[in-house]
């Protein structure tokens, strides 16, 4: 089944915010669905486009894919969109059963309100942590790179409600993160493109790990242009401990 | 004073080649722009990439001004993708095109914009204004790391502050004397570079209330003496708190 995109108004975003608030003391408080289509609530979208919550009948499986998914329905100029906070917290709403999923418990463990509602005022440390419009600025600025970003180290029950430690290291540093040229060096280092996997041990925190990778770029950025700089070059003067994740011509070019 | 030294190679931009104005659109929208056509004196290859990033904490956006040989500003330069609240500064940077591509040639960072309301050409106010997010704080002084002139950042949301402060010796009297100490500190003590012209200028003014030139390589304890001389007679100066005090009603004598 598919649904008009639409966005929420001043009275949706505060039902929706107080809802939120709410869930915080009561995990098992059903969603407030009904602002999504009610007229006093929510409004016609700028632009056309239908979506739906589980394609051919499935949940979302990665965070890439549905990243992907949302870039083709959001077709958009991206500047103006990425801005958009009444379409990214309506889409939250929509997205909720995936995004904040009901525990085996029959309640949900909500995250901070950023990761769901976006500020009418651009905060980019608030803006990163927004789970629907992450991911799909994560594909639409980087392409399949962003797979060492969006696809989970696991298997995991509901990805779409987590965030992953390289995304946490290099999407919450925007000169980071705004470099395609950065994220491609990532994806090298840290993704399986023949498994299509991030590698294992990819998450970690010791020498070579992602949270190293922010700390050696922002060294780099005192004599490098993370702008300019290509993927290669930014691979080639990493220090040792990265050696075991570079990748060799033979498996993983660039 | 204490240097600092650059290993990475790459030169120092300075201010006074640089031009960036910050202005509002009647949308409300923030823009800038950059007259950067200074940098070509600065002797690097023409075909070195520019490029100017606006920052405010972790936000930050990036713009491409074409090549020192052949600058292409941008029609516009939205502020839009920055965090709200504070005044944004920037980073110009020079990146090397052919050779070496990727590495910064030159980079002046920290730069704050000019503000045509306060600064003229040739004139320079000591202290300029800003106003700002503050949360609950009164005031604030801006990051005296960097190159650009010191500000005196007060809250936006108390209304008038700008002007209370200009005429009420109280408010002067509690926060004028502190900004003199903290930033003849950053001077004295920090790493500021003794060449800018907002260090010259301060340094002047404090040779001005000491009525002698300021040590050349005093010791530190001569450095916390020269500080709290400077202070002293500023205050004594400016006569805050006789400023203050309520002039005494004129009394007038009745002859019956």
């Amino acid at each position: 089944m598919t649904d008009a995109i639409r966005v929420l108004n001043d009275a949706g975003l505060t039902a929706y915010s107080n809802y939120l608030a709410a869930l915080g003391e009561n995990g098992s408080l059903p969603p407030p669905w009904h602002i999504l289509t009610n007229p006093a609530t929510s409004d016609a979208a700028p632009f056309n486009a239908q979506i739906e919550k589980a394609p051919a009948g499935k949940n979302f499986g990665d965070r890439f894919t549905f990243g992907s998914y949302l870039s083709t329905k959001i077709p958009e100029a991206q500047a103006v969109i990425s801005r958009a906070h009444r379409l990214w917290s309506w889409l939250s709403l929509y997205y909720f059963d995936q995004i904040c999923p009901v525990n085996s418990s029959g309640e949900r463990e909500s995250l901070a309100v950023p990761a769901y509602i976006l500020d009418r005022e651009f905060s980019y440390k608030n803006y990163y942590r927004h789970l629907v419009r992450t991911p799909w600025l994560a594909v639409a600025m980087h392409g399949d790179n962003s797979k060492a970003l969006l696809m989970p180290l696991r298997p995991t029950k509901a990805p779409l409600a987590q965030r992953g430690e390289l995304i946490e290291q290099i999407a919450s540093r925007q000169h980071l993160f705004s470099s395609t040229n950065v994220v491609a060096a990532a994806h090298a280092l840290y993704f399986d493109n023949a498994n299509n996997h991030p590698k294992p041990g990819a998450g970690g925190s010791k020498g070579g790990s992602p949270r190293r990778l922010a700390a050696v770029l922002n060294q780099f950025d005192l004599t490098y242009d993370l702008g300019s700089v290509s993927p290669t070059v930014i691979l080639e003067r990493l220090p040792k401990e990265f050696s075991k994740w570079k990748p060799t011509p033979e498996t993983d070019p660039l | 004073m204490k240097r600092s030294f650059n290993s990475t190679g790459r030169k120092k931009i300075s201010l006074d080649l640089l031009g960036i104005r910050v202005y509002k659109q009647p949308d409300g929208r923030r823009y800038f722009s950059a007259d950067l056509s200074k940098l070509a004196n600065m002797g690097l290859s023409p075909d070195a990439e520019v490029f100017v990033e606006p920052y405010v904490g972790t936000s930050m956006m990036r713009y491409n001004f074409g090549t020192l040989g052949a600058l292409t500003p941008p029609t516009d330069c939205p502020l839009d993708e920055l965090d709200h609240g504070k005044p944004p500064l920037f980073r110009v940077k020079v990146v090397a095109h052919s050779q070496k591509a990727g590495q910064l040639l030159a980079m002046a960072d920290r730069v704050q914009p000019g503000d045509s309301e306060q600064e003229t050409e040739g004139r320079h106010f000591l202290l300029p204004l800003e106003e700002c997010d503050l949360g609950e704080a009164i005031w604030g002084l801006s990051d005296l790391r960097s190159d650009a002139r010191p500000r005196l950042q007060i809250n936006q949301r108390i209304p008038d502050l700008g002007s209370r402060l200009a005429t009420d010796p109280i408010l002067q009297g509690a926060i004028f004397p502190v900004v003199v100490k903290e930033v003849m500190t950053a001077i004295l003590f920090g790493t500021t570079d003794e060449e800018l012209e907002w260090v010259t200028d301060w340094r002047a003014f404090a040779s001005g209330l000491l009525k002698e030139p300021l040590p050349e390589s005093p010791s530190e304890e001569q450095e916390e003496e020269v500080i709290e001389s400077i202070v002293t007679s500023f205050v004594s100066g400016m006569r805050f708190a006789t400023t203050a005090v309520p002039a005494e009603p004129i009394v007038e004598s009745s002859y019956d």
